[in-house]
């Protein structure tokens, strides 16, 4: 075990290097393709000005993103005039931008004026299934109530979303379903659902040959794209980011949108864009894929690999005080049980908003922690509970004293099954720790999420199969481990 | 009855008691093991506590041992009283021998013999010695030491039992039916072999049992409990010329049977 960390302590140490200036500029950007587009062209207008710029790929939602935004973790990025108000500022009043720019500067931060496209929502259908009930605006869903909508779980969430839509239109649709925006285009091409939402901007409008169904009754805001900032970036950063205010309308968008996910590749949309305006000097170097693969492994272990071991180092001790019967054991037992309940996305969303947490891989290793304890505290304490009474009262007469008792008989006794309680740990936030990568804390969820996002099986691949395999060696190292630190007297029993 | 009385009361004064039980009495929720019970257990001789499963015997040594606490009257040992403060003192002095399943499975003969030994800081060349003595002493032979307790038979493991119960030269010897476990072959042996141990030792020894021929061939004073009630006691002799109640017979008579069939 100690060599491993060493390495992993080593490997996180090195990981940040090669800066060009002192400071580095974190950016997020949301979990779909334009809002990645988006950050990647901040990422190189930054880059211009000789920021050092970190983009941390698709970290969630909105609420994610605001709060990684106003706690520091992020100083840019890219959102919507429409988002801002509903979801942000929670009002229901249509804002200009000089009026949001007023109501964010109490939270501390700036807001650009519109990149030039308007992206509201709209619902798509299929060119053939709309002519085929002719149905062309929203309001003619009305007519059938049979119709089976796939709806993005944020558009069913939002207050501009699908609940207060169906009131404005007076529609009553039974068949809602929540699905993952890309997962949703699949099911919508094989016919699985009729209706999904989307943005006015997304390639896959075009591609598909799919109909946006008029909103007649005005009900969309405006979604102009601007990048809100944090009031105490630096002046170059943010005049950085201005420079892209007025440079992309509607068609480029859609444009650039398709490049991303035609390449699978967000930086060679920023690439087109700024070979457009005549700047191609700065072309991104494309990361050879062995490096990516280091980069992803070498962060996956040091998420599992720290919160293994402070797991391991908070939960034995637990796990001997829950050893002895009592009301308090069964209060620690039940309440780490109850952190387990809680879906690792959850936990995770969870922990964001905690000061010293927020949008960093500390957070990724706080939620893997808690996540790591139940199987250790619970084995070591099984593992001690179940010691035979012959054994207890040879100990007991024999008047070891409680060190010696706990850890020249007790302890080495229980290794099995806390040794068996860390393997489970350890294989369960291997697993996890993909999640990471959904709060920009990296590791092989990253190429899982992005490949989600872009529908490529291949990018998913990228981040599933090393993950098995660490999973796979995780058992072989056990194995290891078992032989090495369970007594030979034990081991001879079981053979 | 009386008479008999006498002679067992004349021969427990020629020994002081080493260990006293007062009213001692154990209840587990309504299930009564022990009735409050007068005993004294001489000192340097065998005492074998014989009854049926359920009389009291192992309670007793329970007792004795500390594992338990008594839930009326008390004991002395030496004439001072057992209590939590006391017991740590008079664990020093005692060695304890279960059934099975008492050896640290983790640990080596040689390990779990000198393990209280080596936490005590006894110099190595003296622990050497004595596990020289005691193997000589339990008939062990010395290349056993390194075994594990999964490695080693019945008979052999209860033989290492006792050298980690010798260890530290207790003034007390508790045996739990130790040869419970074992065949008749290997327990003839033992028996055999603790016969005249104890006879060298000139340890204060109580032996739980409920096998006769281990209390004929072993016990200086034999107590045979029923029910959680003290039936008679006395030398072994005693009990076959002269039951105390129809119990006795019984329990003789049963115990033979099974020797004859």
């Amino acid at each position: 075990m100690k060599p491993l960390l060493i390495a992993l302590a080593t490997a996180s140490l090195l990981a940040p290097c090669s800066a060009h200036t002192d400071e580095v500029i974190a950016i997020g950007s949301k979990k779909f393709t334009e809002s990645l587009v988006l950050a990647e062209l901040a990422k190189r207008s930054l880059q211009e000005s000789g920021f050092r710029v970190e983009h941390h790929q698709g970290m969630g939602g909105t609420i994610i993103l605001w709060e990684a935004l106003t706690q520091g973790s992020i100083a840019a990025y890219p959102d919507y005039t429409g988002t801002i108000q509903e979801e942000i500022l929670k009002r229901h009043v249509a804002f200009s931008v000089p009026a949001l720019r007023q109501q964010l500067a109490r939270y501390g931060i700036g807001i650009t004026e519109e990149l030039g496209f308007n992206n509201t929502y709209a619902l798509v259908m299929t060119r053939a299934r709309a002519n085929e009930l002719g149905i062309h605006k929203i309001s003619d869903l009305s007519k059938h109530p049979e119709l089976k909508l796939g709806l993005t779980h944020e558009f069913l969430g939002r207050r501009d979303g699908w609940g207060p839509l169906e009131k404005r239109y007076a529609l009553n649709m039974p068949n809602v379903q929540g699905i993952d925006h890309a997962l949703g285009y699949v099911a919508l091409l094989n016919g699985e659902i009729d209706v999904k939402d989307a943005y006015t901007t997304d390639a896959k409008i075009g591609e598909n040959h799919l109909v946006v169904l008029r909103d007649d009754l005005k009900f969309f805001p405006q979604y102009s794209a601007v990048f809100l900032y944090r009031l105490d970036a630096s002046p170059p950063a943010i005049q950085a980011l201005r420079h892209l205010e007025g440079t992309l309308d509607e068609a480029q968008m859609i444009h650039l949108n398709e490049i991303a996910e035609r390449t699978k590749d967000y930086s060679a949309a920023a690439d087109a864009y700024f070979k457009q305006i005549g700047n191609a000097s700065t072309a991104s170097q494309v990361e050879p894929f062995r490096h990516k693969l280091a980069r992803w492994t070498l962060r996956h272990l040091e998420l599992v690999g720290l919160s293994l071991a402070a797991a391991i180092i908070i939960g034995i001790p637990l796990g001997i005080y829950a050893s002895k019967p009592g009301f308090v054991s069964e209060i620690i037992l039940m309440i780490i049980g109850l952190i387990q309940t809680v879906p690792a996305l959850a936990l995770l969303a969870l922990l964001v908003p905690i000061p010293f947490l927020g949008i960093r891989p500390v957070t990724a290793i706080v939620a893997l922690f808690l996540y790591g304890l139940l199987p250790i505290v619970r084995n070591t304490a099984t593992g001690l509970r179940d010691i035979p009474p012959q054994i207890r009262d040879a100990a007991e007469v024999l008047a070891l004293k409680p060190r010696t008792r706990l850890f020249k008989v007790f302890l080495p006794l229980a290794s099995p099954s806390v040794l068996a309680g860390i393997k489970t740990s350890a294989i369960i936030n291997i697993g996890s720790a993909t999640l990471a990568a959904l709060i920009g804390a990296g590791g092989l969820g990253e190429p899982i999420i992005s490949g989600l996002n872009l529908n490529d099986h291949t990018t998913i691949l990228e981040g599933a199969i090393p993950a098995a395999l660490m999973a796979i060696a995780a058992q072989g190292l056990f194995f290891l481990l078992d032989r090495l630190l369970i007594p030979r007297g034990l081991q001879l029993r079981s053979a | 009855m009386t008479l008999l009385k006498n002679i067992v009361q004349s021969r427990t004064n020629e020994c002081p008691s080493m260990i006293h039980l007062h009213k001692t009495g154990k209840t587990f929720g309504s299930t009564v093991a022990l009735q409050p019970t007068d005993l004294e257990i001489p000192t340097h001789k065998t005492t074998v506590l014989l009854g049926p499963s359920g009389s009291g015997k192992s309670t007793i040594l329970r007792i004795i041992s500390g594992l338990i606490e008594p839930t009326t009257g008390w004991i002395e040992i030496s004439g001072k009283k057992l209590t939590r403060d006391t017991l740590l003192e008079f664990r020093r002095r005692m060695g304890y021998v279960i059934q099975s399943g008492d050896l640290f499975p983790h640990l080596s003969a040689r390990q779990n013999i000198v393990l209280v030994a080596k936490e005590l800081g006894l110099p190595p060349d003296d622990l050497t010695g004595r596990l020289e003595e005691l193997c000589n002493l339990t008939k062990v032979p010395r290349a056993l030491l390194d075994h594990y307790p999964v490695e080693l038979s019945g008979g052999e493991q209860r033989r290492v039992s006792l050298m980690r119960a010798l260890m530290l030269k207790p003034d007390i010897l508790l045996l739990d039916e130790p040869m419970g476990a074992l065949d008749p072959m290997v327990r003839a042996g033992l028996i055999r072999d603790l016969r005249s141990l104890f006879e060298r030792l000139n340890t204060t020894v109580i032996l739980v049992t409920h096998d006769l021929v281990e209390a004929a061939r072993l016990g200086d004073l034999v107590v045979l409990l029923k029910a959680g009630r003290i039936v008679q006691q006395g030398s072994f002799a005693e009990f076959s010329l002269c039951p105390a109640d129809p119990f006795v017979s019984e329990f003789f008579d049963a115990q033979m049977e099974g020797v004859l069939s």
